[in-house]
């Protein structure tokens, strides 16, 4: 072993870490060279210096103060102290997230819910009365509430805000809501799509047009859509699908409504099955009414 | 009755899960059982002032009361509080040797020559503390990782291995730290291993 070899040493073999194989050439090392021999005993005695320094007590009061402090602190409201209260309780991460994930969905449907509509469904001549008979059942508050409401999109920016705000946030259906229109989409979406519609309907327009159509069995978006439908299927040319959420006592009148705009097409045998969406809903059918443009003229037809 | 009787039973690890709950009794005993070597720990690295060293040291609990929740046990306490300990005082010692307040030497600094003491008089008092007062100074010129390392291993008796731990450095650099520290040592102390026996 060499002597810069052997220095690299000294300080594991003043520790006695050194292993046997190691210790025993090193040993013999500091057996035949007196440098390394001096270096390694001034390292040995500098240790033993260092390692002899007193030892110092903390001063009197220190406990009392840090115990004051730490009072003190314990009272404090922590962030970190709630958001670890799941692992303090030891919930597992997976429920812990879980629960997060269901905390973030509802807030966010909190606060997207002012964009949806919260019109009840009124008949377009009876927009200004209450028609709570075929509404979905509502916290007392919210009806009175409703008999006041417009379609947001008529308000302004202020009255829209205002109606917000004074929402009882109690009745409010994470998965449904008040709308009509909006209760068929989920309804539509829950059961899988196609399989909830109870009836279709295909209503091929007629010419001449009419300028405007009523619609008194659907209520005033929902005739809306309608129109705008029949207008966007006139002026495209194409195929146009609307859903429609309605009470089933009022279907036969909806029908008849839909025949002043055109010729229902759908089959006629096939009547209003008990669909899924319609075992929970039994007093509403959803209706899927296809508009389908006029037929173009035939040649040589007069 | 002491509030904290019936906890010495606890592990560390047992009195950090109740402080977590929310019992600060069981705090006060993590503190009782190492806030001496804390303590010790923050005084070497801070030269040697006992003021600084209460100061500091009261930080340390404090930080580590206040990030408790975060303990999940992948080390000792130990170790945790070691760790949160050794980066108070090195921030501090920086801090304070930008105001020049610290390491400042005894009379005679590095060229000290003490008088050889054999009795226990008052003199012999005063020149022990002045002694190692010197010897507190050559820690003082370290530089941060060679005071820490001899601080650790030397002073405190911790092992190499919790010392990589608490360090977090491999057990390499943690043998050729404590060669070298030990090696600027020597040379700084010659005068003073002349006369300690």
């Amino acid at each position: 072993m060499q002597c810069n070899e052997a220095q690299e040493l000294i300080s594991e073999y003043i520790d006695a870490r050194l292993d046997a194989g190691v210790r025993v050439v090193f040993e013999a090392h500091l057996a035949s060279c007196s440098i390394c021999r001096v270096k390694t005993d001034q390292l040995r005695r500098t240790n033993r210096l260092f390692a002899s320094l007193p030892q110092v007590e903390p001063p009197i009061g220190f406990m009392t103060r840090l115990r004051a402090h730490v009072q003190e602190e314990a009272t404090k409201p922590n962030l970190w102290k709630w958001l670890s209260l799941p692992f303090q309780i030891g919930l597992p991460i997976q429920a812990t997230a879980v629960v997060l994930v269901a905390v973030l969905a509802g807030f966010l449907y909190q606060k997207e819910r002012p964009l949806e509509t919260s019109t009840q469904e009124v008949p377009i001549g009876q927009q200004k009365q209450t028609s709570d008979h075929d509404a979905p059942p509502q916290a007392p508050g919210m009806q009175e509430q409703h008999r006041q409401a417009e379609p947001l999109s008529q308000l302004s920016q202020e009255a829209q805000r205002q109606q917000q705000r004074s929402a009882p946030s109690s009745t409010l259906r994470p998965f449904g809501s008040d709308s009509p229109v909006l209760d068929a989409v989920n309804e539509y979406s829950r059961v899988g799509g196609e399989a909830a519609v109870d009836d279709r309907l295909v209503v091929r327009l007629r010419v001449p047009a009419p300028d405007e159509i009523s619609m008194p069995s659907l209520s005033h978006d929902q005739a809306k859509n309608l129109d705008q439908a029949r207008q966007r299927a006139a002026e495209t040319g194409q195929t146009q699908s609307e859903l429609f959420s309605i009470p089933r006592d009022r279907y036969e009148q909806f029908k008849k409504e839909l025949a002043a705009i055109g010729n229902i097409e759908s089959d006629r045998a096939r009547t209003p099955q008990k669909s899924e969406s319609s075992a929970t809903k039994p007093d509403r059918l959803l209706i899927m009414v296809t508009i389908v443009p006029p037929a173009p003229a035939q040649p040589g037809v007069r | 009755m002491d509030e904290t009787e019936g906890f010495d039973a606890l592990s560390d690890w047992e009195c950090v899960r109740k402080v977590q709950k929310g019992d600060v009794n069981a705090f006060e005993i993590l503190v009782r059982r190492h806030q001496k070597t804390i303590f010790n720990l923050v005084y070497r690295m801070l030269g040697g002032d006992s003021d600084k060293t209460a100061e500091a040291a009261h930080e340390v609990f404090i930080l580590a009361y206040k990030s408790i929740l975060k303990f999940r046990g992948k080390s000792s306490f130990k170790t945790w509080i070691y760790r949160i300990a050794i980066n108070h005082a090195k921030t501090t010692r920086v801090a304070l040797a930008n105001e020049k307040t610290m390491f400042n030497d005894p009379p005679g600094g590095s060229d000290y020559v003490p008088e050889v003491v054999d009795g226990t008089n008052p003199e012999e008092t005063l020149a022990k503390k002045e002694f190692w007062n010197h010897v507190q100074s050559a820690l003082n010129r370290l530089s941060d990782e060679h005071c820490q390392i001899i601080t650790l291993i030397t002073i405190q008796g911790e092992s190499y291995e919790d010392a990589a731990e608490i360090l977090d450095i491999p057990m390499n650099t943690v043998k050729s730290r404590l060669s070298r520290a030990r090696e600027a040592l020597a040379k700084d102390c010659e005068s003073l291993l002349r006369v300690w026996s």
